[in-house]
């Protein structure tokens, strides 16, 4: 019994097939683009992508807050000022603390201001069993994996930011493990944002072939002074068997606006451990969408964040149970100061037939001052009946007693604070199935304690 | 009392037992042994009438009649307990008022009048006290935090109260200390009647050195391999079963 | 401007139409015609001689209705309502539309009685058959008239809307509205303009109310409750418990229900509101059921004040309501236990909202949602805490229940807090009827129906404990009856 109600409301929340105000300079844009030498690579098929995803962006429009998975991060007057695409890149960093705390031999993809870099990159070096294919050298005859996956966006909602990538897309990387692979070393793709000024769309793509292993790190340093929008799209698909372990930091510039479109889906039996740590941005989302496709799969998404002055981190996730047997596991710790926002929505959608599935979601947040705020949203969708689902959601501060006992083996009150919260995001960080990536993302914790806390 | 003809029984569309035959006459207490997977549960699950549990051939016949078409409930009503190898746990339903509910519910369909609220109370805690269960056990979630002593204990004392004609212990001394058991087998021997028959099934032997049983068989392959006194358990334990697991013949 | 004499005349020259077709004349019991519209809104003031101030309020709450959107986002799905195709005034019940004796009444409706053990007599009254005096249904002594004595003596005010609108407008108009605004939504602002009757209470000072208030007593004064609007003022250190509906399943060809219920509690005051509701769910093809669309709020304006809410909703084709508080006053306490249960093809979107504004102020949910056959149950629920609710506390823990596959139960809770030292807590689980466990208890001689309903009572307990006696025995008795038939 389900008849769509005829009545539509007289505000309408969606814009006419013309773009509204603040729209259309990007489609402005898009039309200098798709005209231009920049937008040449990969012939038909992609202008036809990209200018499907144009029409289906000027439907929808920016997201606001009077849309559902927008209600707490109202995203489109953030839009008002139009960058534009990068222009040249700038100087790389050096060095960065992240980069040294890693451990050794590790394969690296690099990319200045939204250009792939070559010379800083080790692709002449890859592991064996993968095979990277920068987005800028698609061509007509792209193979099958990079043609039928890149368009693969499965949503039921509108996502207008995956769309304005497609049509804006100007690089990124293709990788695929072939089958069997156990990829030998981590790859890590760094995104140095260090001169701004600019909107960046940068789109991925991960395949794992079936019974693969293997680690992809992400990692966006912003050091710009001007404002920038890194708005990236990632799709992983993990084929039977595949073992995928993901892990991010993201510690853009202050004054940036970082958007993390991520679509994962995983076939019978394969595995994701995804974690990620947010400290950097003026403006952050991620917006994962997991799909458990096959029997048996599992999933793992993990996060801390730790905001101060006027941040404003939203976490938002919808984990797709279609099919029977599948487990996933949803962990969010985080620690909010000064005036700074935390948003968490994370939804667990159970299919009809998606039988003997078990899942948890966890979000804990600390507030370390009067004006910090917290909204999460733990939303559970079960349409199966033999299914274990259960979700938990606490908002607080840190434990008096707690505090107490420390102060009393000798610690001060900001030292004992330091370690409880050390220990509270650490928490989640030993949750990393990869071990060797622990230690940096707990040096990272830290270092943000010494600076804030 | 009870009389199985050549049972077979398939369970997801495997067959478990495979022509199991076994005579049971009021007052007597059989043992039934066998390895694990042998089909003790199966047996167990199969004579209370539970779902899933498919007879493709043979006959059960309970006091004189066909009891397979019966559903779990009346064959309870009809005088059939049986004692759960894991009992399970009714979160926000109290042991009293799960037992006064099931106990009317029997009485009624058999006819009787049921009981009112104080004189259950009487009843129960009567028998309670028999088994050193307390008050407070009564007033708790049935099983619900139990430890399995006290899980198993209270199974003896449902079967105090129901008073059943053929009572089916299914490993009853599975994961129970050396005392618990005692408290466990001498319930069950109180119980002990010229009317009543009772199954029990067990892996070891230690428990028929308490309830000590008038026929001992060995379950393996599905089917009764050997029947014989209460030496037979002893003999068991000595050996154990890998006889029987390759000597049972398939047809 | 009145209602025009036009109007009135073509009104009453509809039931003259009836008149030829041998129906006695009754110029007393007049209909209005379907529709909504300025006339007739006074049309329902006139019938009731409300005062001017009433009417004002009524038609101001009109005006705005026309502005509002019906809200689209709970996860309920209906056919669009024609809002002109109902009727918003209908007079009482006379003698002629009643049936002559429970022989004429529908047996299914018989039946349902005799399962929730309600006496004879009293079905009587419930399915309104004529010449049924009150006092003759209960035992010699007329409850009624003792009710009312006792209650005047305390200085407890309880009377129907329409009468507390004549008797105590000064009362009314402090109130009325201040809680749940004229434009809060779009039901309530249809409800400020066409509202039918309710019940207004008032707890002088000091006053523990004496007995249970039930709108069970209401049942024969008033017509049936399209749009209620019921009103509770606990004055400083009063108490009240407060009943509404009852286990019965309540038909009315009238398929849109739109209440609204406002408390207000002062200092070291309480209210306890508890509602069963079977409204008529729809046939087991989820055709003809009502649609209840209820705005409950209830404003903790003094320190140390508490409200409860307690519910156990089983009917309706569409429930959609959220019980909430506005926790003003320091250390005051919101509680919200309830039990949601939807079957065939039912659907509830229903939950609570805590706002914590003062401090030190608590709040507790414990939400039971049961689903079966092609139900959808969805718990919607808000805790916010406000820059200044200092060590403010809440606890929530919403169970789901999934009876059968073809069902769905979903959660959606909105945790918001701004203030560090505020402790917030939500679990939620999903689960459903073990076939061990139904097995265990056919084992021990229940059938498969008590086996479930044992099940889900002990499920729902936690909820149940919560709820005054006689409602809490009834309730059990509802939960096995709402799930009948729905494990195949």
């Amino acid at each position: 019994m389900s008849v769509a109600a005829k009545n539509k409301p007289a505000s309408s929340l969606r814009l006419a097939a013309t773009a509204g105000d603040i729209e259309q300079p990007y489609v402005d844009l898009f039309n200098r683009f798709i005209a231009s030498d920049r937008a040449e690579f990969g012939g038909d098929w992609v202008r036809d992508l990209r200018r499907g995803a144009m029409n289906a962006f000027k439907r929808a429009g920016f997201p606001h807050k009077r849309v559902e998975a927008w209600k707490y991060t109202d995203f489109r007057p953030h839009m008002r000022e139009t960058f534009d695409l990068p222009q040249a890149a700038g100087e790389p960093l050096t060095s960065h603390e992240w980069l040294s705390s890693l451990p050794n031999d590790i394969c690296n993809i690099v990319f200045v201001d939204g250009h792939l870099s070559p010379a800083l990159s080790d692709l002449d070096a890859l592991p064996s069993g993968v095979e990277v294919v920068p987005l800028t050298q698609l061509t007509s005859d792209s193979p099958a994996w990079i043609q039928d996956n890149l368009a693969r966006v499965e949503s039921d909602d509108a996502r207008p930011l995956i769309d304005l990538n497609t049509a804006l897309m100007h690089d990124g990387v293709l990788i695929r493990v072939s089958q069997g692979t156990h990829v030998s070393r981590p790859i890590q793709l760094i995104f140095e944002n260090v001169t701004g000024g600019y909107q960046s769309h940068i789109r991925n793509l991960l395949i794992a072939e079936s019974d693969t292993q293997l680690s992809l790190i992400e990692v966006y340093l912003g050091t710009a002074d001007q404002p920038y929008w890194m708005n990236s799209v990632l799709q992983i698909i993990g084929n039977e068997g595949a073992d995928i372990r993901h892990y991010k930091i993201q510690s853009e510039a202050k004054n940036a606006l970082h958007v993390a479109n991520v679509l994962v889906r995983l076939e019978k039996n394969a595995a994701y451990d995804g974690f990620h740590l947010t400290e950097g941005a003026a403006l952050s989302r991620h917006d994962g969408h997991y799909t458990l496709a096959g029997e048996g799969a599992n999933l793992t998404v993990n996060g801390v964040y730790m905001l101060t002055g006027r941040q404003h981190c939203d976490n938002t996730t919808i984990i797709d149970h279609t099919a029977p047997q599948c487990t996933s596991r949803e962990i969010f710790h985080g620690v909010l100061t000064d005036r700074s926002r935390g948003v968490f929505q994370g939804k667990i959608h159970v299919h009809p037939h998606a039988q003997k599935t078990d899942g948890y979601q966890l979000s804990k947040a600390i507030l370390l001052s009067d004006k910090a705020e917290i909204d999460a949203k733990p939303e559970l969708e079960i349409y199966a009946d033999d299914v274990k689902c259960s979700h938990g959601a606490t908002a607080g501060q840190l434990d008096e007693q707690a505090i107490f006992y420390l102060r009393s083996r000798g610690l001060s009150v900001a030292q004992a604070k330091g370690v409880l919260i050390e220990a509270f995001l650490d928490d989640v960080i030993d949750t990393i199935k990869d071990a060797a990536f622990r230690e940096p993302f707990k040096q990272t914790v830290s270092r943000w304690l010494d600076r804030h806390a | 009392m009870l009389e199985i003809k050549d049972l077979h029984v398939e369970v997801d569309g495997k067959e478990i037992l495979k022509g199991l035959s076994l005579s049971v006459k009021p007052g007597e207490v059989h043992a039934i042994m066998g390895p694990n997977g042998s089909g003790k549960s199966t047996l167990s699950y199969v004579l209370a009438g539970r779902e899933g549990y498919d007879i493709t051939s043979g006959s059960v016949i309970f006091e004189g009649h066909d009891m397979t078409q019966l559903k779990p409930e009346e064959r309870a009503a009809k005088g059939v307990f049986l004692a759960f190898q894991y009992p399970l746990e009714i979160p926000g339903v109290t042991t009293m008022t799960f037992l006064r509910t099931a106990l009317n519910a029997q009485q009624k369909a058999r006819g009787e009048s049921e009981l009112d609220a104080p004189s259950f109370l009487r009843l129960i805690r009567e028998k309670a006290r028999l088994l050193n269960i307390s008050d407070d056990m009564l007033k708790r979630s049935l099983n619900t935090g139990f430890s399995g002593g006290e899980k198993k204990r209270n199974e003896i004392l449902q079967m105090m109260l129901f008073e059943p004609k053929l009572a089916i212990l299914d490993e009853t001394d599975s994961g129970l200390d050396i005392d618990a058991m005692k408290i466990v087998a001498e319930g069950v021997n109180a119980l002990r009647t010229p009317q009543r028959a009772m199954l029990v099934i067990t892996h070891y032997q230690r428990l028929l050195d308490y309830i000590v049983p008038d026929v001992v068989h060995v379950l393996a392959n599905g089917r009764i391999a050997k029947s014989g006194d209460k030496n037979l358990a002893l003999e068991l334990e000595r050996t154990g079963y890998d006889a029987f697991v390759s000597d049972a013949v398939l047809p | 401007m009145a209602a025009s004499q036009d109007t009135i005349d073509e009104v009453r020259s509809f039931d003259l139409e009836n008149y030829k077709y041998g129906f006695v004349t009754d110029i007393e019991s007049e209909k209005a015609p379907k529709g909504l519209n300025e006339d007739i809104v006074r049309f329902i003031s006139d019938k009731k001689n409300e005062p001017q101030w009433m009417l004002d309020w009524r038609l101001k709450a009109f005006e705005r209705w026309h502005e509002m959107v019906e809200p689209k986002w709970a996860k309920v799905h209906y056919p669009a309502i024609d809002f002109q195709d109902a009727y918003y005034y209908a007079a009482p019940k006379t003698d002629e539309d009643r049936p002559d004796s429970l022989d004429e009444v529908d047996p299914e409706l018989l039946k349902t009685y005799e399962k929730l053990g309600i006496p004879l007599k009293e079905q009587e009254l419930l399915a309104g058959v004529k010449n049924i005096a009150v006092d003759v249904v209960f035992d010699s002594v007329s409850v009624i008239t003792t009710f009312k004595e006792t209650l005047a003596e305390s200085g407890v005010i309880f009377c129907p809307m329409s009468e507390a609108v004549q008797k105590y407008p000064e009362l009314v108009q402090k109130y009325l509205g201040s809680v749940v605004p004229v434009t809060d939504n779009f039901y309530a602002t249809l409800n400020s303009a066409v509202f039918s009757d309710g019940s207004f209470v008032y707890l002088p000072e000091g006053v523990r109310c004496p007995m249970e208030l039930s709108t069970y007593f209401r049942i024969n004064e008033a017509e049936t409750g399209q749009f209620e609007r019921t009103l509770i003022i606990a004055d400083k250190g009063s108490y009240v418990s407060y009943l509404e509906g009852c286990t019965a399943p309540m038909r009315d060809e009238n398929q849109l229900h739109a209440a609204v219920v406002e408390l207000i509690v002062m200092d070291d005051a309480e209210i306890k509101y508890s509602t069963v509701q079977n409204w008529y769910p729809g046939d087991v093809n989820g055709k003809g059921g009502i649609y209840n669309f209820v705005t409950k709020r209830g404003d903790c304006r003094g320190r140390n004040s508490k409200i409860s809410w307690t519910q156990v909703e089983t009917g309706s084709a569409i429930t959609w309501k959220y019980p909430s508080c506005i926790l003003r006053g320091e250390n005051s306490v919101g509680e919200f236990y309830s039990i949601a249960i939807t079957n065939n093809y039912q659907q509830a979107d229903t939950g609570t909202k805590m706002i914590h504004l003062g401090k030190n102020t608590r709040s507790r949910i414990v939400s039971k949602g049961i689903s079966a056959g092609h139900a959808q149950n969805t718990y919607r629920g808000l805790v916010t805490m406000h820059p200044k609710a200092e060590n403010a506390r809440n606890h929530t823990q919403c169970d789901s229940l999934l009876i059968g596959d073809k069902c769905g139960a979903h959660t959606v809770p909105y945790i918001e807090s701004r203030n560090p030292s505020a402790i917030i807590e939500h679990e939620a689980t999903t689960s459903k009827l073990s076939e061990e466990q139904l097995f265990y208890c056919r084992q021990r001689g229940l059938s498969q129906e008590e086996a479930i309903a044992l099940l889900v009572n002990g499920f729902c307990r936690d909820v149940l404990q919560k709820l005054p006696m006689e409602f809490a025995v009834e309730a059990q008795k509802l939960v096995s009856i709402s799930l009948e038939g729905s494990v195949g």
